[in-house]
């Protein structure tokens, strides 16, 4: 091996039809991921996973669900996100944002990945 | 192959500040028990998001004489992605230690480097790292430790490792359109994000 290459034996590309969201407003020390992950998927009835997480916010993916259907289904993820210990949704929670992922072909994704990592782009409503 | 000495490396400033609770670090300490009744399970103070600290608790690690090195979270495309993400670097920490480390990437169709799985062998074992999720680095621990048991080479532990984190993600099933190895891309520069 060349020093300062790595080689990649292995690349697996998922395809996925998901959404990201994101919460803000929200209040959150000692929280457990896979709680709010059990409490959002009862509510949207769909799986999600937590993938971001701060002291004043939150972002999930959710999979399946169009962003359209988050967002009018807004106060149920606020509410559901709210149901999780550790986490309080203030006055101001809302769900400041939810985008469709797009999508990359196979071979602009192999062209990312040669020339420099990750670098999603993603279309926002 | 019997390990005497497991050390688990949480990482994030979430975890860090207490922000989320660390639950990779006692599963897969019941992981690491279940296969080895016998061993040391020891679980690092969480680093933040520091691939110098990261690596700095490596090394020490591993003249410790660890024979399992876990780091734990931090191994996607993370803030190069999202600027709400945190800045994922565990795997930029482990290439500063084993630069000749085997590794295997996963990316979502969407352009995100969900996570990069590194594995390393050393004089006394190994070095490998697990995404953040729990159902995914639960998979990838004990894809990786049943490697390690049935003594495969690095390159098929990371593969074991990604095959089994794919399988975590929800409608995997139907929708991975690669669960294997795609067209080899041959050498790609490291990654500077």
């Amino acid at each position: 091996m060349t020093e300062g290459v790595l080689t990649v034996a292995h690349r697996i590309i998922a395809v996925v039809d998901k959404t990201v969201v994101r919460v803000t407003g929200l209040e959150v020390r000692g929280l457990k991921p896979q709680d709010v992950e059990a409490h959002l998927s009862r509510a949207l009835g769909r799986p999600a996973r937590v993938i971001g997480v701060a002291g004043d916010s939150l972002e999930f993916d959710v999979y399946g669900l169009s962003p359209e259907a988050v967002l009018m289904d807004s106060h149920n993820v606020i509410r559901a996100i709210a149901l999780a210990d550790g986490v309080r949704a203030t006055e101001v929670a809302q769900v400041d944002q939810a985008e469709k992922a797009r999508k990359f072909s196979v071979e602009e994704l192999a062209a990312r990945a040669r020339t420099g990592g990750c670098a999603g782009e993603r279309v926002r409503l | 192959m019997t390990v005497g000495y497991v050390s688990l490396i949480p990482t994030g400033g979430e975890v860090a500040s207490g922000v989320i609770v660390d639950t990779d670090s006692p599963a897969i300490m019941q992981l690491a028990l279940e296969r080895w009744p016998g061993c040391l399970v020891k679980r690092l103070p969480p680093e933040s998001d520091d691939e110098g600290m990261i690596a700095s608790s490596i090394r020490n690690e591993v003249g410790l004489g660890s024979q399992l090195v876990i780091v734990i979270g931090g191994s996607g495309g993370g803030r190069a992605f999202a600027a709400t993400l945190a800045p994922d670097v565990s795997h930029r920490g482990i290439k500063q230690v084993f630069p000749d480390a085997s590794a295997a990437e996963i990316w979502g169709s969407n352009g995100h480097l969900f996570c990069e799985m590194l594995a390393a062998r050393h004089d006394a074992g190994w070095v490998i790292n697990v995404p953040g999720p729990l159902p995914e680095a639960v998979a990838a621990c004990k894809a990786a430790m049943d490697a390690i048991v049935g003594g495969v080479e690095p390159e098929q532990i990371v593969q074991r490792m990604a095959d089994a984190v794919v399988a975590q993600y929800p409608g995997a099933a139907a929708s991975v359109g690669s669960a294997g190895p795609v067209e080899p891309m041959g050498p790609v520069e490291p990654v500077t994000e």
